[in-house]
């Protein structure tokens, strides 16, 4: 075997993986001084990125633009920082981690809507100097990168050890009320650690639309590496995130010449976090705490008195007969168009259920569910192509599939809870989506595998009982009925008691004998089986499934319509399925943009964080039950 | 009979359990001591949530030691916590049954044994409500109607009189007392309360820095110099 020279690929592999450290020391700032974990920290960079494009392209000096961009940057943090941090700054770090999601698709929204999705190229004027090192020629603009990076990080260990605003920083990351009580002034201490962050991502974002591509998604999302940088120093060491984000750049840079590594490359960053994840939680350095209990205030928890099982099952022959109504309405009165839209927001609803489940029964964030979707798509889809059997067997396959994966994707829940389990499922739900690019996944031919090179895409039958659009609403319904059914069994049993005693505390389940370990993966298992029926059904609503249809963009966008529409309660996942189909459908049909659905789903995750833990669905039951106790003291007035 | 051996618990450089041994055979024994006397530790190694790093405790003639912690409050070993570990999302009932989901419970009826433990702790009106909606005293009961349910060996209690106000301690007093006719289980009590240990307790067990400075009967035991030094602050 030749190897092939590798210099150009390591120098390439430095100039990414500089900016990678780069951002990384801002996200390791930023938690230093304020605990949070800033997951928006790629869609700010994108954002001075576009800026710089944009005036640039308009015929306005460069270095206005690049000003532009980085000054847009902080002000987008600052504010972010100032404003809307401090509302979730007592809540838990996977909460703090989690509304900065808010923040990134409210600003992805934002991007697509004014600039479109599509990529530009960004260049800058240091492109074209280099100098020749080892042979190869290396632009300015790379040795930029790697000097600045030394730079920061060198200019940033001395702020936080030598002054008095760093030492502001490392006492509020310690103990944010008691250095509030000796005096520091948390909201300016808060505000300089938000704007270094936003300074350093705006920077960062013009170097790495330049280094990189310049497209608002894929530098959004290129937070995944730059955490994973992070977590390498436990989010708390600048040395070993700036090696962290190094290693990851010249690792994903010198698999390139090799055809079998190459399509793998980008998987990087994630194996590089979780391995390090791993690593530190095995060998007891519990970073980040917290996660139990979460959302343990939900709104059930101040349920009045009355007769549980009775009003459970009211309930349930309520739900039932609702469905029945809608079942056999909706196919009559709604256009085709809508028709599929509706499907395919009942489908997604048990998707959102299934999510819900990790969140609501046992208080943990799973950023990977809709890769589970795909999964449970793929093989419902490569099943029915290889055996021709019914359409359910596929179904189930499918469902099973995921499971299993489901609890694979679990298991680092087993040891991590908290912040650490959202970014683990979250490089996951990354990985899963440079797995299926790389495979082709879910290809069009026959057989399991289904390789495809030339010819039509060959598509799965639906079942046999509902071939038409409004029998497979239908029976799509009718799925999402037993998938609820199927929850609310586990929630009332066994599972569901020891479920909310894991919530409360593991010393609580302990106590009282429960076996965490199974009783967390049998969740992670049931969870991923709906989503994998989710996905199944997904596949049999156009009869294919599409590799774009499953970018970890997708699982975030999940989690959040999860947490808008209302994880606690029954109606929760039937509103998030309606918010992800329903809503753009809606839009489409305004003839309005659809991205500014993006920028509800980010505002509403960030209101629902901050003062609606119940989401929508709390808020209108909570309404409906003000109303009837309203009538209720109106009746008792009248009889007066 | 609860049997400890030498029992030492380190935490790096600080020995928060120093050869303890003792053997305690009264139906409800206090534990008492000052900050940091190893109380709570002592029964977080009966929880098995910390592992001692040296000796032994046989509770009915078994060695713990090789008991998993999710298996010992089936084997019979329970406790209360010193912050309530109501689960605030389930009501009064379903908080017992989930202790009864994990747990041996003879051959009477399920609902028998949550109805019998419901009515010993005074909770039988408020069985339907959720732990978010209870009082603390009342979440003090559910903790304790999880407790008694089943076949307990020990029940240990941290600091149950915490929080609560003269009538509701009066109660749990009764309550405390009752547990090992009700349900023939031994009572180690963790308290502050002076009132509450003498009260309640046939036998004292008295901690200072990880190690037993007294054990007896209460009243000669509250006299003891050596305890009135280390826990009342005189001088002996």
């Amino acid at each position: 075997m030749i190897v092939p020279n590798l210099g150009p690929f390591v120098v390439s592999g430095l100039a990414t993986g500089a900016v990678y450290a780069l951002s990384a020391v801002a996200i390791v700032i930023l938690f230093r001084a304020s605990g949070v974990v800033n997951l928006a920290q790629g869609a700010i960079g994108a954002l001075s990125a576009i800026i710089a494009w944009q005036i640039g392209n308009s015929g306005g000096p460069p270095w206005i633009g690049w000003i532009a961009g980085v000054i847009a940057a902080m002000a987008v943090s600052l504010a972010y920082g100032r404003l809307l941090a401090p509302r979730v700054a007592h809540s838990d770090p996977v909460v703090r981690a989690v509304a900065t999601l808010g923040l990134a698709l409210v600003l992805l929204g934002v991007m697509d809507f004014f600039w479109g999705e599509y990529g530009r190229v960004l260049r800058l004027p240091t492109d074209s100097l280099g100098v020749r090192i080892l042979d190869v020629r290396v632009t300015y603009t790379r040795l930029i990168a790697l000097g600045l990076t030394c730079l920061v990080t060198v200019g940033t260990i001395f702020f936080l050890g030598w002054t008095r605003m760093g030492l502001a920083m490392r006492a509020l990351a310690n103990r944010r009320d008691i250095s509030a009580m000796l005096g520091v002034p948390v909201l300016t201490v808060d505000s300089w650690a938000w704007a270094m962050s936003g300074l350093i991502a705006g920077v960062s974002g013009i170097l790495l639309a330049n280094l990189a591509r310049m497209q608002p998604l894929f530098l959004t999302f290129m937070v995944i590496p730059v955490i994973a940088a992070a977590i390498a120093g436990r989010v708390q060491s600048l040395g070993i995130a700036v090696a962290g984000g190094l290693a990851i750049g010249v690792i994903e840079a010198i698999g390139t010449p090799f055809p079998s590594v190459a399509p793998y490359r980008t998987l990087t960053p994630f194996v590089f976090a979780i391995v390090a994840l791993v690593f530190l939680q095995r060998h007891g350095h519990p970073l980040i705490s917290g996660g139990a209990g979460l959302g343990a205030d939900d709104v059930r928890s101040g349920a009045p008195a009355g007769s549980q099982h009775h009003r459970a099952l009211v309930g349930v022959a309520a739900g039932v007969a609702t469905a029945l109504v809608v079942a056999l309405a909706v196919p009559e009165i709604a256009s085709s168009y809508w028709l599929r839209v509706l499907t395919a927001s009942a489908i997604l609803a048990l998707g959102s259920l299934a999510t819900a489940i990790i969140y609501a029964q046992l208080g943990m964030v799973s950023l990977c569910q809709f890769a589970l979707v795909g999964v449970g798509g793929w093989v419902a889809l490569r099943s029915w192509h290889a055996i021709h059997w019914p359409f359910e067997m596929s179904l189930l396959c499918g469902g099973v599939g995921a499971a299993l994966l489901g609890l694979i994707f679990g298991l680092p829940a087993l040891r991590m809870r908290g912040l650490y389990l959202a970014l683990v499922t979250l490089m996951i739900a990354g990985g899963f989506q440079v797995v299926i690019t790389a495979i082709d996944f879910p290809d069009g031919g026959a057989g399991f595998i289904g390789k495809i090179y030339n010819g039509p895409r060959q598509y799965m039958d639906r079942p046999g009982l509902a071939t038409t659009d409004a029998a497979y609403f239908r029976y799509c319904l009718g799925a999402l009925v037993i998938g609820y059914l199927f929850v609310l069994w586990h929630q009332r049993s066994r599972a569901g008691r020891a479920w909310a005693m894991i919530r409360r505390s593991e010393a609580c389940a302990l106590s009282a004998s429960v076996n965490i370990v199974a009783y967390k993966i049998w969740a992670f298992a049931l969870a991923g089986f709906l989503a994998g029926i989710c996905g199944g059904l997904l596949a049999g609503l156009i009869g294919t499934l599409d590799l774009t249809s499953f970018p970890a963009s997708e699982s975030v966008l999940l989690f959040a319509v999860t947490l808008i529409g209302g994880a606690y309660s029954w109606l929760g996942p039937i509103l998030a399925g309606l918010l992800l189909r329903a809503v753009p459908g809606l839009l489409n049909d305004w003839h309005i943009d659809g991205n500014i659905a993006t920028i509800v789903f980010g505002a509403g995750l960030l209101h629902a964080l901050i003062t609606a833990p119940g989401g929508v669905a709390g808020q209108i039951l909570d309404t409906v039950g003000r109303i009837k106790v309203f009538a209720r003291q109106v009746r008792r007035e009248k009889a007066v | 009979m609860i049997e400890i051996d030498g029992l030492g618990v380190r935490f790096g450089g600080v020995t928060a359990l120093n050869a303890l041994t003792a053997s305690l055979d009264a139906a409800v024994t206090g534990l008492v001591g000052p900050n940091g006397a190893g109380k709570t530790t002592l029964l977080n190694v009966l929880s098995g949530f910390i592992t001692p790093t040296a000796g032994s405790v046989r509770i009915d003639g078994q060695d713990i030691g090789r008991l998993a912690t999710h298996r010992r409050s089936a084997f019979g070993i329970r406790r209360t916590f010193q912050t309530e570990q109501v689960v605030l999302n389930l009501s009064v009932r379903d908080n017992i049954a989930g202790m009864l989901d994990h747990v041996p419970y003879g051959t009477s009826s399920r609902n028998d044994v949550i109805n019998a433990a419901l009515r010993y702790t005074g909770l039988s009106d408020r069985a339907h409500l959720m732990g978010g909606a209870l009082a603390t005293s009342d979440r003090r009961m559910v903790e304790i109607a999880r407790c008694i349910v089943g076949a307990p060996k020990i029940i240990m209690m941290d600091e149950p009189g915490a929080g609560l106000s003269e009538s509701e301690s009066d109660f749990l007093r009764k309550t405390i007392v009752g547990i090992p006719a009700f349900c023939g289980a031994q009572v180690l009590l963790v308290d502050h309360d002076v009132d509450l240990i003498s009260s309640t307790c046939s036998k004292m067990l008295v901690l200072d820095f990880g190690t037993v400075i007294a054990y007896g009967p209460v009243g000669p035991t509250l006299k003891d110099p050596k305890v009135r030094a280390a826990y009342l602050g005189e001088t002996a």
